[in-house]
C-alpha cells in the first residue's frame, strides 16, 4: 500500500487552518497542525514531514524565523509559504530564506494542490512514477522490487528501486550526484556518500544494462552527473 | 529621512560653530584694536610731548647760541658802539653781563668760559668784590665757587684727557664720531645694543617708542661768523682774560697791587674784591697802566691751539695762506689766514667764529643720581682772531625734567597718567601701558604712561565677551531646541509613517485572511471536496462568520476614514442601551465561543438614553473583539459586559481575564494604528483602529474611555457616555 505523505500546516487563523486540513486530507495527505511558531518548531523537531505549509505572520516565532532556522539546521523538507504579504520584494525575501514556493492569500485550493504535487514530485520520485512503470526497455515493479526485460526477471534492492524511480521521474535531465544522493539517501553529499552512490550505480548498471561497461540506460555526463534518456 | 536630518543638523552645527568661532575671533580682534587704539593715543600724546619739549629746547638753545660770547664775563663792551677805532681801551664803555647775578638761566646753569691755560672765567666771578657783599651775592658767590670747582675738577680733567674738543662729545656730529675709532666702537656697540633692544621691544611689545629730540645736538645748530672791531675784541678779551685786572684798571690802583689782586683773583678769587663804587674813582693814568699791565692777551692768544677743523692751504707762510673750515652744511669756507689771525695791521676788525654747542657728559660723583649718567655740559668753541675759547654751561637736568613733566601734565588726555621710571626705581617699565623714550642724544629720558584706571579696557573687553558668550549661548540653546523639535517632529513623522505602513500591512492581512477563508470554503463547496454533511454546515457557518468579520473590518476602516475627513455623522436617538449590548453580545457569541470564550452580561436596569446606536454597537463590538484577541491565552476565557449609570455618565465596561495592559500603554492603545506586539511575530491580529474608534465614538458622546486593572488579572475598558438631556 502506498505510504501517505505528511504535511504540516502552520497557520494561526483557525478557519484557514481547518479548511486546509480538510482540503489536504480529502486529497490523501496526512495533515498535522501548528497554531504558532513555537508549536511548529516543536512538532518539526519530533517528526519529519514531506512538506510544510507555513504562514509567515505567526505568533511567538515568525514564519521567516522558522524557515531560516530550519534551513540553518539543514532540514531538507520542502516549504511552501502561505502569506498575506504579496509584494514582489516580500516574495523574493521569502524564497531567499529557503522556501521552495510562495503563495499569497487569498489563493486557489486547486493551484495550491498543483504546487504541492509539483514539489512532492520533485522531491519524491515515487509519487511521480508510481510503483509500477516502464524504464527504458524494462518494466519496473517497485512493490515487488523486480525488473523485467522481456521474460527475464531481475531482483533489485529498495535503494536501487528508489534510484530507478528518481531517474524515471526526471527523464532527459542531467542529475547531479548531490541531488541524487539528497533525494535517495535524504542526506547531503559527503566523500563517503560519493563512493557509496558510485558503487550503487555500478551495481545497478550491472543488473539492468545490456553492456554495463557501455551503459545505455543511465549514462554518465562527465563533470555533471548522470542522465536517463527516454 | 534620519540621514537627511543628520546632515542638516551637522551643517547647522558646523555653520553655528564657524559663526561662533568667527565671532570670537572678531571680538578678540576688536579687543586687540581697542588696546592698540589706546596705545595709539599714548603714542600721539608722547609725540606731542616730544614736540613741545623740542620746541622749548629749540628756543633755549637758540637763545644760548645767540648769546654774545662777551656775556660770559662780568663786563663786556656793547656791540652798538660805533667808531671803535677812535676809542682807546680805557674809553670803551662796559656793561654788566646779563648772566651776572645768577647762575640759573633757564635750562642753563653756571655759564663759564675756559680760556688759554684752562683759565676759567664766569660772569659771577668776584661778584662780591664788584657789587659788594650782600646775602644774594654771598649765595651766588658760593654757588659760583662750587661751579668753578666742578669745572676745574670734573670737566677740565676730562677735556685735558682729550686732544680734541670734538672727541669729548658723547653725542656730537657724525663726522666727529667717525674721526675716533674708539668712538666708532662705542657708537657701534651702543647702536647694536639699541638695535637689539629695539628688536626685542618690537617682538615682545609694541608699547614702547624711541623719540629723538636733537635740539641740543650740534647738527641742530649753526656756526656763526662775524667781524668785530679789534678794539672791542681786545677790550673784551682783556676783560675776559683778566677780570680783576680790568677791575684794577678802573680802580686806579698801582700796577703792582693790581697784579697781585689779579693774581689772587685768578686763584679762584680768594681775596675780597673792591666795591663798584671804587670803579668811579679811576684815573686816566691808572687806566693806561692797568691796560698795559693787563695785556697778556697776545700771550694767551698765542697759547691757543688752532682747531683741527681749520686746515691750511697754500704755502707754509701763514700770512698769505687761506684758512678753511668746515661749516655745518659740510661746505668749506675760506678765510684769509691773515684776516683770521688779525695780522693785517691795516685791518681794524677781527673775525669771530662761534661754533655750535656740543653736549659733553661728564661722569661724576652725582652720576648715579643723574638720569644721563653724569653732568651734562654744553660747550661751544669760540675763535676770536687767533684766540680760542671754550664757553658753555651745565644743563640743568632737574629743570629739563620739570619741563618734560610740565609738558606731559599739560598734554595728558583723560584717563592717562605718567611716571618717570628713572626717578622712581619702584616703577617697572614693563608694566607700563606705553613707554616713550626721549633720546636727547647724550642720554635718554623715559616717560612711562599708565592708565589712571588700569582695568577699564579689560573690563570693557570682558563685558563685550560676556555679552558675546551670552548671545552665543542663547543662539545655541535656541538652535538646539529647534533641532530637538525638528528631530522629535521627524521621529514622530517617521513613527506615524511606520504606523501607517503597519496599518496598511495589517489591513491587508485582516482583509486577506477572511477573504482566504471565504475563497477556500467556497471552492471546496464548489468542487465538492467535502468529507461529510457536517462539514458542509460548518463551512457555511465559517463563511458567514468570516463575512461578518470582514464587514466589521471594513466598517472600522470606513468609519476611521470618515472621521479623518470629518464626514462621520451620528444619529442620536432615544433607546435602550442594554438592548444594544445584548444585540452585540448575541452577534459575537459564536465568534467568542469558537475562540473558547464565554461572554457574560451584567446590565443595570432602565438604561434608556439618547445615543447613536451604530457607534455604540461598534464600541461594544470593538471592545469584545479586542478582549477575545488579547486574552486568548488566558486561563479564564470569560468576558463580562457591564452597564452602569453614573451621575453624569452611562458607563459600559468590558472586562477580560487576559494579561492586562501595562500602565504606560494605557494612553497609547487608543492612538491610531497602535497595536501591542511586534508586526512580524504578531501576538494578535487587528488593524490598530478598533480602540482608536472607541475613543472617537466616546468623544462624540461627550464621553471618555479609560483602562482599569481587573482583579486578579485582566483589563477593564470603561467607556463613559454623557447622559444627554
Amino acid at each position: 500500500m502506498e505510504e501517505q505523505e505528511t504535511i504540516l500546516v502552520v497557520e494561526d487563523e483557525q478557519k484557514i487552518r481547518t479548511a486546509l486540513k480538510d482540503f489536504l486530507e480529502f486529497h490523501g495527505f496526512r495533515v498535522f497542525e501548528a497554531v504558532d511558531g513555537l508549536e511548529a518548531e516543536r512538532i518539526v523537531a519530533e517528526k519529519p514531514f514531506d512538506l510544510i505549509l507555513l504562514d509567515l505572520m505567526l505568533p511567538k516565532i515568525s514564519g521567516e524565523q522558522l524557515c531560516t532556522e530550519w534551513r540553518r539546521q539543514d532540514m531538507q523538507t520542502p516549504i511552501i509559504m502561505l502569506t498575506a504579504k504579496g509584494q514582489q520584494s516580500e516574495r523574493v525575501a521569502g524564497l531567499q530564506l529557503g522556501a521552495d514556493d510562495y503563495i499569497t492569500k487569498p489563493f486557489s485550493l486547486e493551484e495550491l494542490l498543483a504546487r504541492i504535487q509539483a514539489i512532492l514530485r520533485r522531491t519524491n520520485p515515487a509519487r511521480a512514477v508510481g510503483q509500477s512503470f516502464e524504464f527504458a526497455d524494462l518494466n519496473v515493479d517497485i512493490a515487488q522490487l523486480k525488473v523485467k526485460r522481456d521474460t527475464e526477471e531481475i531482483d533489485i534492492t529498495r535503494r536501487e528501486g528508489q534510484i530507478i524511480q528518481f531517474f524515471a521521474a526526471n527523464p532527459n535531465r542531467v542529475i547531479s550526484r548531490e541531488e541524487l544522493y539528497k533525494v535517495v539517501w535524504k542526506e547531503n553529499m559527503t566523500e563517503l556518500g560519493t563512493r557509496t552512490m558510485d558503487m550503487h550505480i555500478a551495481k545497478l548498471r550491472s543488473k539492468i544494462e545490456r553492456n554495463p561497461s557501455q551503459p545505455e540506460i543511465i549514462k554518465t555526463v562527465r563533470g555533471a552527473g548522470y542522465k536517463y534518456e527516454n | 529621512m534620519y540621514k537627511r536630518l543628520f546632515i542638516l543638523t551637522v551643517i547647522i552645527v558646523a555653520a553655528l560653530s564657524a559663526l561662533a568661532l568667527l565671532g570670537y575671533h572678531a571680538v578678540n580682534r576688536w579687543a586687540e584694536g581697542l588696546e592698540w587704539k589706546r596705545v595709539g593715543e599714548f603714542a600721539d600724546v608722547a609725540e606731542q610731548i616730544r614736540q613741545d619739549v623740542k620746541r622749548r629746547l629749540d628756543t633755549f638753545i637758540r637763545k644760548e647760541q645767540n648769546r654774545p660770547y662777551t656775556e660770559y664775563q662780568y663786563y663786556y663792551v656793547p656791540d652798538n658802539i660805533t667808531n671803535f677805532s677812535n676809542l682807546s681801551q680805557q674809553q670803551m664803555p662796559l656793561l654788566r653781563s646779563p648772566l651776572s647775578g645768577s647762575l640759573e638761566h633757564g635750562l642753563a646753569y653756571g655759564h663759564f668760559q675756559i680760556g688759554p691755560g684752562n683759565t676759567i672765567v664766569t660772569a659771577n666771578d668776584s661778584i662780591e668784590l664788584r657789587e659788594g657783599v650782600n646775602f644774594n651775592n654771598a649765595d651766588i658767590s658760593a654757588q659760583n665757587k662750587l661751579n668753578r670747582w666742578n669745572i676745574k675738577n670734573s670737566l677740565l680733567p676730562v677735556l685735558q684727557r682729550k686732544t680734541k674738543l670734538t672727541r669729548l662729545v658723547v653725542t656730537g656730529s657724525n663726522e666727529a664720531k667717525k674721526a675716533s675709532p674708539q668712538n666708532v666702537r662705542k657708537v657701534a656697540a651702543r647702536n647694536k645694543r639699541r638695535k637689539r633692544a629695539e628688536i626685542m621691544a618690537k617682538a615682545a611689545n609694541r608699547r614702547s617708542r624711541n623719540l629723538p629730540i636733537q635740539s641740543l645736538q650740534k647738527d641742530a645748530q649753526s656756526t656763526q661768523m662775524f667781524r668785530q672791531s679789534r678794539a672791542q675784541v681786545e677790550s673784551n678779551i682783556s676783560n675776559n682774560a683778566a677780570p680783576m685786572g680790568q677791575q684794577l684798571g678802573i680802580n686806579a690802583m698801582h700796577s703792582q697791587e693790581k697784579a697781585a689782586v689779579a693774581a689772587k683773583a685768578s686763584e679762584n678769587m680768594q681775596i675780597p674784591a673792591d666795591s663798584m663804587k671804587q670803579r668811579d674813582q679811576k684815573s686816566e693814568d691808572s687806566k693806561d697802566k692797568t691796560h698795559k699791565a693787563l695785556r697778556p692777551a697776545k700771550t694767551v692768544a698765542e697759547s691757543f691751539r688752532v682747531p683741527e677743523k681749520l686746515e691750511t692751504a697754500g704755502t707754509a707762510d701763514s700770512t698769505s695762506a687761506l684758512l678753511f673750515f668746515k661749516g655745518d652744511n659740510g661746505k668749506l669756507y675760506g678765510l684769509d689766514s691773515a684776516l683770521v689771525a688779525g695780522r693785517d695791521a691795516q685791518d681794524e676788525t677781527v673775525v669771530v667764529r662761534v661754533e655750535p654747542f656740543v653736549p659733553v657728559v661728564v661722569p661724576g660723583s652725582s652720576s648715579d643720581k643723574s638720569i644721563f649718567g653724569g653732568q651734562v655740559y654744553l660747550l661751544r668753541h669760540v675763535q676770536i682772531g687767533e684766540r680760542h675759547f671754550r664757553q658753555g654751561f651745565m644743563l640743568n637736568e632737574d629743570k629739563l625734567i620739570t619741563e618734560v613733566k610740565e609738558s606731559a601734565r599739560r598734554l595728558m588726555r583723560q584717563g592717562m597718567c605718567f611716571e618717570l621710571p628713572q626717578l622712581n626705581h619702584n616703577t617697572n617699565r614693563e608694566d607700563s601701558a606705553y613707554t616713550a623714550v626721549f633720546d636727547f642724544g647724550f642720554g635718554d629720558l623715559t616717560l612711562a604712561f599708565n592708565e589712571t584706571d588700569a582695568g577699564w579696557i579689560a573690563r570693557q573687553i570682558n563685558q563685550l565677551k560676556s555679552w558675546y558668550l551670552s548671545i552665543v549661548v542663547v543662539v545655541l540653546m535656541a538652535v538646539s531646541l529647534g533641532l530637538l523639535s525638528l528631530w522629535r517632529y521627524a521621529r514622530a513623522q517617521i513613527k506615524l509613517a511606520e504606523k501607517k505602513d503597519d496599518f496598511i500591512s495589517a489591513v491587508s492581512h485582516e482583509l486577506r485572511t477572511p477573504l482566504t477563508s471565504l475563497r477556500m470554503y467556497s471552492e471546496m463547496l464548489e468542487k465538492n471536496w467535502i468529507k461529510s454533511e457536517d462539514k458542509l454546515v460548518e463551512y457555511y457557518r465559517s463563511m458567514r462568520q468570516e463575512s461578518e468579520r470582514l464587514s466589521r473590518l471594513i466598517e472600522n476602516v470606513l468609519d476611521f476614514s470618515r472621521i479623518q475627513k470629518q464626514r462621520k455623522t451620528y444619529t442620536f436617538s432615544l433607546g435602550d442601551l442594554n438592548q444594544c449590548v445584548l444585540d452585540v453580545v448575541e452577534m459575537i457569541t459564536p465568534y467568542a465561543a469558537q475562540n473558547g470564550f464565554t461572554v457574560k452580561t451584567q446590565l443595570a436596569p432602565a438604561m434608556q438614553m439618547t445615543f447613536d446606536k451604530d457607534s455604540v454597537k461598534q464600541i461594544i463590538v470593538n471592545l469584545l473583539d479586542n478582549a477575545i484577541k488579547y486574552a486568548r491565552n488566558a486561563a479564564d476565557k470569560t468576558v463580562i459586559v457591564r452597564t452602569r449609570r453614573d451621575t453624569q455618565y452611562v458607563l459600559i465596561e468590558v472586562e477580560d481575564r487576559g494579561p492586562g495592559i501595562p500602565r504606560r500603554q494605557h494612553k497609547k492603545v487608543f492612538e491610531e494604528f497602535y497595536r501591542l506586539g511586534s508586526e512580524s511575530t504578531r501576538e494578535t491580529t487587528g488593524t490598530g483602529l478598533g480602540l482608536a474608534l472607541v475613543k472617537k465614538f466616546a468623544q462624540a458622546h461627550n464621553g471618555f474611555v479609560e483602562i482599569l486593572s481587573a482583579k486578579p488579572a485582566g483589563a477593564i475598558f470603561r467607556v463613559g457616555l454623557a447622559v444627554q438631556s
